[in-house]
């Protein structure tokens, strides 16, 4: 059936979903690659991973843990998903998608959980595959868990629970009823989460090596199906952890995630890439950029417009708009950010009292929009905008700069090389009076200050 | 057509905003919405700097949310009662069973840091969790507290709403007022118009009375149209009249007991209409020597005689009272309207002829020579009236579709276009075209009394829908329109319509066994149309009970 978009305002309003990430073949998805200046994004993924997209030369290395940067609400996932689809193509990756979210806590998310839920999806998958493995293949891992978890002193309430629910049978079924225990255990905040954590932590390199076993026997296997070369695990969600989570996973924790051999993409918070102190040996230079909706040097640039267009009138028919102008007006306000763009299509149905959207919703959700942005920009943040604002060039990545990337104060355009304050922001007082008092020079400014 | 739940949930939902200070009125409107219509689960932000504004607040909506069916729970952080995150969470999920908003409130000593990072931590489980819209009351510190310290909970957030309260320093620049006789604002309009009007009328000290008197006039006028009536009475007797009286404005006065009749009226008490009319406005307007008002009044007697099926009464103060002055004022005007009053006389009667006869050749050439584009409508509307009782459907039709809606849209009046397009429907059923009709009711008719809050206008469509339904042999349906219609009508009184609904609602509850529910609609019913005068109409009814007894 062909889709057409919603064209009633409480319907718009009950469907926006900020956290959804579309699958593919959702036909709301609208492909950004022109609008991001992102063509060769999954061009240079692929190389990454050792596959040439253009003649299907394919040298995958032993092992590489990659991560995938973007603002928050950019699309990460969403493309991510599509990117799936041609890695996974036959002969080259068997592709693991795993959405973290759905599956942990991810507001309190460690590498120990994060490594149970790679091991479940990654049987559930096979399970799925109908893929038959040697019969030892799983023993290693199963001797683990009985080992080294299952008969600690730290996880005898697990231990319990686990004797008492899951029948012992020594195949993919089992392991994974036992890891699905594992993951709904971190999930649920059971008291004994700590201590799951601190068991796998301690055996942790015995874990590394039967999984790095179990990995290359199902590696093997696939290649002698002819299925792929290798396994390659997409993880969604640890973009959103919380900012002291993502340091100790990324930076802290970032040996452990290595000692898997495997190759995998995170996805990851933008303002994590310029932390600094990222090890060399994670590979941290991809992102998705923004969509763009001016150049460096202000000038409109089209397929932005119509990217963000397309992400708006799939989510709301176009004659709920009363005037088609104030279709731009919300693409203009978003920065380009579809997360915003979609914040601000939610606040014109709140605002819109009649049927359809007219200008004075649309007004009112940009000023409410502005409005949300000052709630925790300090005057400091304002002058610092203003100033990069005027010289848009990347110069620096101090904590006040980062700080304002992971709020999304501070946009970044073209895979980093410039970037420009939020244009709701450009509306407040605070920005106008810094503005005011910077010395004057060329100005930049595509948009007109609202009131 | 909206369903009944979401048309009365909209019509709470405007009218309480009307309540609020005009500054809370876009918030409070669009928090609702959200809750009604936004995802099940929900973490909303919502920033208030008085106490008593935020528990008036959440009676309002509670209030509000109680037209759904959705019922709000309330969790008061403190630590003695909630020490931890988890005893909330425990909490919150008992909660869950039985409700769907929860409000937190103390939220601004509870969340110290540890707590505010456990919550955090807790969001996703919760979300995925539970099916509940949390309203998250803190001051404005504490928005920034979060907003700064947790930026990640706050790119989470479903909505922020502002109820903060401004205290002025200067007073509010007094409003205009708009009494304009045809009002086309929407229902969202009037509620802030009423919202705008309350603050300004309520302040301290309040406004002189020559700017607040006509502004409590457009108020009380505000809720007369929305069917408010009780409110409009409060204004008209406690905030109007005892300024006339004090200030000795007797004319002003008799005025406003005019529109204390008007009240009386649609609410089917002609008696006390009438009594106002000829016991307290007669004679002040003879005392004043002010011969219009005098004649005016007099025609209110004749509409209330008239609807009480008192023709020939009717007819004499038409022609004996009310003509000759307006004759020997020299108002053509109001001369051709009260003509255009004896001919919808005649046409009750009967005299088609007639009535045709004095629309076309004393009315229509009046309006013209005026340039008065709306009367000349008005008067051809019922000129196609005659028509369509006469079995000239095509050219009633032609009327109404060239000559009546072309003004109307040109005019911006989309009340009345909407009645015209009923005229339209009614032709389509009388044709037996039942599908056309019925989509005119429901697409063109309906939604404009909804937008505006024109509960009698629906009643009334919804009545005609249900007449439809039963010839298209959908009982049921026809059932359940005739159940909302009588609910309108019933809450608000209009008398005209709760006879005419009642009648078949009463009848239908009565064949389906409801017989108590049925007798007592039925007996209602019989009351309105006693009151109305209509003592034909309150035998059959009578005689319908007594079948049913």
């Amino acid at each position: 059936m062909t889709y057409t978009p919603p064209n009633n305002i409480l319907k718009i309003l009950h469907s926006i979903e900020f956290q959804e990430p579309l699958a593919v073949g959702d036909p709301r998805y609208v492909n950004t690659q022109a609008a991001r200046g992102s063509q060769k994004t999954l061009k240079r993924l692929a190389l990454k991973f050792g596959l040439m997209l253009t003649d299907g030369q394919f040298f995958p290395p032993s092992q590489k843990h990659s991560l995938f940067f973007g603002h928050r609400g950019s699309g990460k996932p969403t493309e991510l998903r599509h990117y799936a689809q041609e890695l996974g193509k036959p002969g080259r990756f068997f592709v693991v998608e795993v959405d973290i979210t759905k599956q942990l806590d991810c507001n309190n998310l460690q590498f120990a959980e994060a490594l149970m839920v790679l091991a479940r999806s990654l049987l559930a998958e096979l399970k799925e595959l109908k893929l038959n493995l040697p019969q030892d293949a799983l023993v290693e891992l199963e001797n683990w868990f009985a080992e080294r978890v299952l008969n600690t002193e730290e996880a005898k309430e697990f231990t319990l629970e686990v004797k008492t629910t899951v029948a012992a049978k020594g195949d993919i079924p089992y392991l994974l009823e036992l890891l699905a225990k594992f993951t709904s255990a971190f999930k649920s905040n059971v008291t004994y989460k700590d201590n799951l954590r601190r068991v796998i932590r301690n055996s942790f390199t015995q874990f590394a090596v039967v999984f790095n076993k179990l990995l290359e026997t199902v590696e093997k296997r696939l290649q002698e199906e002819g299925l792929a070369q290798r396994v390659l695990f997409i993880i969604d969600g640890t973009d959103k952890m919380r900012y002291e989570d993502t340091r100790r996973f990324f930076v802290e924790d970032a040996e452990l995630l290595l000692a898997i051999d495997t190759l995998v993409i995170y996805t990851a918070p933008l303002s994590l890439k310029y932390e600094g102190n990222l090890t060399q040996s994670l590979d941290a230079d991809l992102m998705l950029p923004m969509i763009k909706l001016y150049d460096a040097e202000g000038k409109p640039h089209e397929s932005g417009w119509q990217a963000m267009r397309d992400i708006l009138l799939k989510r709301a028919d176009e004659s709920i708009f009363t005037n088609k102008d104030d279709i731009s007006r919300l693409v203009e306000h978003s920065g380009g950010h579809p997360r915003d763009l979609l914040r601000l299509l939610k606040l014109c149905c709140e605002f819109a009292e009649d049927k359809q959207i007219d200008t004075e919703s649309v007004d009112q959700a940009i000023r409410q929009l502005a409005s949300e942005y000052r709630c925790f920009l300090e005057p400091e943040d304002y002058k610092l905008l203003a100033e990069i604002d005027r010289n848009p060039a990347n110069i620096g990545n101090d904590e006040r700069t980062r700080k304002l990337l992971y709020n999304l104060a501070l946009l970044e355009y073209n895979d980093g090389s410039w970037r420009r304050s939020h244009p709701v922001i450009r509306m407040l007082q605070g920005y106008l009076l810094a503005q005011k008092s910077l010395t004057p020079t060329k100005t930049t400014e595509p948009l007109d200050p609202q009131p | 057509m909206i369903s009944p739940d979401l048309s009365r949930f909209e019509f709470a939902r405007h009218l309480t905003g009307a309540e609020l200070p005009p500054e809370h009125s876009a918030d409070f409107q669009r928090l609702i919405k959200d809750l009604r219509y936004g995802g099940e689960f929900q973490l909303l932000i919502v920033e208030f700097n008085d106490w008593n504004v935020r528990e008036d607040l959440i009676r309002y909506i509670d209030k509000v949310l109680e037209q759904t069916g959705m019922t709000a729970g309330r969790i008061e952080l403190n630590s003695a009662a909630y020490p931890n995150v988890a005893t909330v969470e425990a909490e919150l999920v008992r909660l869950a069973v039985s409700h769907s908003v929860v409000h937190f409130i103390g939220g601004e000593s509870w969340f110290n840091d540890t707590r505010l990072d456990n919550f955090n931590l807790r969001r996703e489980a919760i979300a995925q969790s539970l099916a509940l819209r949390l309203l998250l009351w803190l001051d404005e510190t504490t928005v920034r507290r979060f907003a700064q310290h947790a930026p990640d909970w706050w790119a989470w957030r479903g909505g922020v709403f502002s109820f903060c309260v401004m205290h002025r320093a200067i007073p509010i620049e007094s409003p205009t007022p708009q009494l304009g006789p045809i009002d086309t604002r929407s229902l969202a309009k009037r509620s802030r118009r009423i919202s705008e009007l309350h603050a300004f009328l309520n302040t301290e000290p309040p406004p002189p009375d020559e700017i607040a008197l006509p502004l409590w006039g457009e108020l009380a006028g505000l809720y007369f149209r929305l069917g408010e009536w009780d409110k409009a009475l409060h204004i008209r007797t406690e905030e109007q009249l005892p300024v006339y009286e004090r200030l000795g404005d007797v004319r002003q006065k008799a005025i406003t007991l005019g529109k204390i009749a008007d009240i009386m009226r649609a609410r089917g008490l002609l008696d006390e209409a009438l009594r106002i009319h000829t016991e307290e406005l007669l004679p002040v307007f003879d005392r004043l020597g002010d011969v219009r008002s005098k004649a005016v009044t007099l025609g209110n007697i004749a509409d209330i005689m008239r609807a009480r099926g008192q023709l020939d009464e009717a007819l004499r103060i038409r022609t004996e009272e009310q003509l000759p002055v307006y004759e020997q004022l020299g108002d053509v005007r109001s001369k051709a309207i009260t003509l255009g009053k004896i001919a919808d006389i005649m046409q009750t009667r009967g005299l088609l002829d007639e009535a045709l006869r004095i629309h076309t050749e004393e009315q229509l050439p009046v309006y013209e020579r005026l340039g008065d584009v709306r009367l000349k409508a008005i008067t051809l509307g019922r000129i196609a009236d005659i028509r369509q009782a006469r079995g000239q459907w095509d050219e009633a039709l032609r009327i109404r579709t060239e000559e009546q809606l072309p003004v109307y849209e040109r005019l911006g009046d989309v009340r009345s276009r909407a009645i015209i397009l009923g005229k339209i429907a009614d032709i389509m059923e009388a044709r037996g075209q039942w599908g056309e009709s019925l989509r005119i009711r429901t697409e063109d008719e309906l939604p404009v009394y909804e937008r505006l809050g024109d509960v009698r206008s629906k009643a009334m469509t919804l009545f005609q829908i249900a007449g439809i339904k039963l010839k298209q042999d959908q009982p049921a349906e026809a059932f359940e329109h005739l159940a909302e219609a009588h609910r309108l009508v019933e809450d608000a009184h209009y008398a005209d319509v709760l006879t005419l609904v009642g009648e078949e609602y009463g009848k239908m509850l009565c064949e389906q066994g409801e017989l108590e529910q049925g007798l007592n609609v039925l007996e209602t019913a019989q009351k309105a149309a006693l009151q109305l005068g209509q003592s034909e109409r309150a035998k059959r009814i009578g005689e319908l009970m007594q079948s049913f007894a």
